[in-house]
């Protein structure tokens, strides 16, 4: 099954699931940082993660980990089927097995390779729990082409292994960067993409239109910071953006 | 305070500007490559909601590159971006190959757009890095890139995490695109 044929009844569905899965006790946190409320998810681990630690999951590459939005995604239907079936507690029963019970996450990059690249906790013998492999064409292990949705592969653990210290050496440490407000974003409004006067989302919009004697901008942007109840950020700023386009 | 407003001005209205917008898949490496080129160096990015843009100087040329959010549902997004696009540059996940028809699927389907007829295509087939990439050529042909006739393509391995292939990528986006303009 392709995303294409997703019906919206379907996806409306698939949401109602998440939320609920995201609402158990094991799901709360974040399967690796404990951060409260994680939206992202690892969907062949079958874990609910932070954004923050999303954002390293997807550094590991899909071959380790495949990161979904609960929110920004459309999930397939077996994808939801293993989400339902592991969440964080049966996941992290497999990969913290022998983790101490107070051990330290506060490096959390170092924590996830270490967790599922190196497997540094998972007790010996034991099975990964994955994904049915439902589209397996061969027992080869020649990855699977062709067709829209085909080409499920083969989890090859030895690879895995053997890319580890590579990647463990080719690592500098991570800069910190600020992503939203950073300093690149106040040279945008004089080219802002976006077509006037029709921001996707509205409420935003009149929110942020009605604030008309404000000329400074971070004013401005601080005022909509406030008012704004959106769950989406870009349209909202860009409704700020061609408000000043308005006034420059 | 002259300076600083011709400077400012300089950014805004590039004399040798070409804007460029990056999109592609999720997780395909847009934010690392963007960061990349501007500061040189890996900075460990988390899912773009929204966009990033920054102005790139290269080879006597400021590339400002729009790199917007991939994740499925604000893809819809990208089309507001569109206008005025010489370049589009769409990246690829060389590793994820259950997801390269999805990624053929969005190229063809933003290239259909009357807003980016004129636009050249750099295809980066990113993440070579990592183990079981498809190359360049396999990436190509996934994306059927043989399709897209008339149109100035190119593609170009790139690996983000070394830098290796970007800055070739520029290179045939600056040179297709000052030749076009003539």
């Amino acid at each position: 099954m392709s995303k294409a044929s997703i019906s919206k009844e379907l996806n409306d569905k698939h949401t109602k699931i998440l939320e609920g899965l995201l609402k158990l006790p094991e799901n709360r946190e974040c399967a690796d940082c404990r951060s409260k409320a994680p939206r992202w998810a690892s969907v062949n681990l079958g874990i609910f993660i932070c954004m923050q630690c999303s954002g390293i999951h997807r550094s590991l590459g899909v071959h380790i980990s495949k990161v979904r939005s609960t929110t920004l995604d459309t999930w397939l239907p077996e994808q939801i089927a293993f989400m339902e079936s592991l969440g964080n507690e049966k996941a992290n029963n497999y990969w913290e097995k022998k983790l101490p019970l107070n051990a330290d996450r506060s490096a959390i990059e170092k924590f996830i390779r270490a967790k599922y690249e190196g497997k540094k906790w998972v007790a010996k013998d034991a099975k990964q729990p994955a994904p049915e492999p439902v589209e397996m064409g061969t027992s080869s292990n020649k990855l699977v082409e062709g067709g829209a949705t085909s080409g499920k592969k083969l989890r090859r653990h030895s690879l895995e292994e053997a890319i580890l210290p590579t990647h463990l050496s080719e690592d500098a440490p991570p800069v910190a960067r600020p992503r939203t407000g950073s300093l690149d974003l106040n040279h945008i409004y004089t080219n802002s993409p976006l077509p006037k006067g029709s921001a996707p989302m509205t409420d935003c919009d009149t929110a942020t239109r009605k604030n008309n004697s404000a000329t400074d901008l971070f004013n401005l942007l601080s005022v909509h910071d406030a008012k704004q109840e959106c769950h989406t950020v870009p349209p909202a700023r860009w409704a700020t953006f061609d408000y000043v386009d308005r006034t420059l | 305070m002259g300076g600083a407003i011709s400077r400012l001005a300089k950014r805004f209205f590039p004399k040798n500007g070409v804007r460029i917008l990056m999109v592609g898949l999720d997780a395909s490496g847009k934010t690392t490559i963007l960061y990349k080129l501007k500061l040189g160096e890996i900075v460990s990015t988390v899912p773009t909601i929204g966009f990033n843009v920054e102005t790139i100087e290269y080879r006597n040329i400021t590339f400002t590159v729009w790199d917007v959010g991939g994740q499925d549902k604000i893809r819809p997004l990208w089309r507001h971006y569109f206008k005025n696009t010489q370049g589009l540059i769409f990246t690829v996940d060389s590793n994820d190959r259950e997801r390269i028809p999805e990624a053929r699927n969005e190229l063809h389907r933003i290239l259909s757009e009357s807003e980016l007829s004129n636009a050249v295509v750099l295809v980066l087939a990113n993440k070579q890095d990592l183990p079981n990439a498809m190359c360049a050529t396999e990436v190509a042909d996934k994306l059927a890139l043989h399709l897209l006739g008339q149109r100035s393509w190119y593609i170009q391995s790139t690996s983000a995490i070394s830098g290796q292939g970007l800055y070739e990528g520029l290179d045939w986006l600056s040179n297709t695109i000052s030749t076009t303009k003539k």
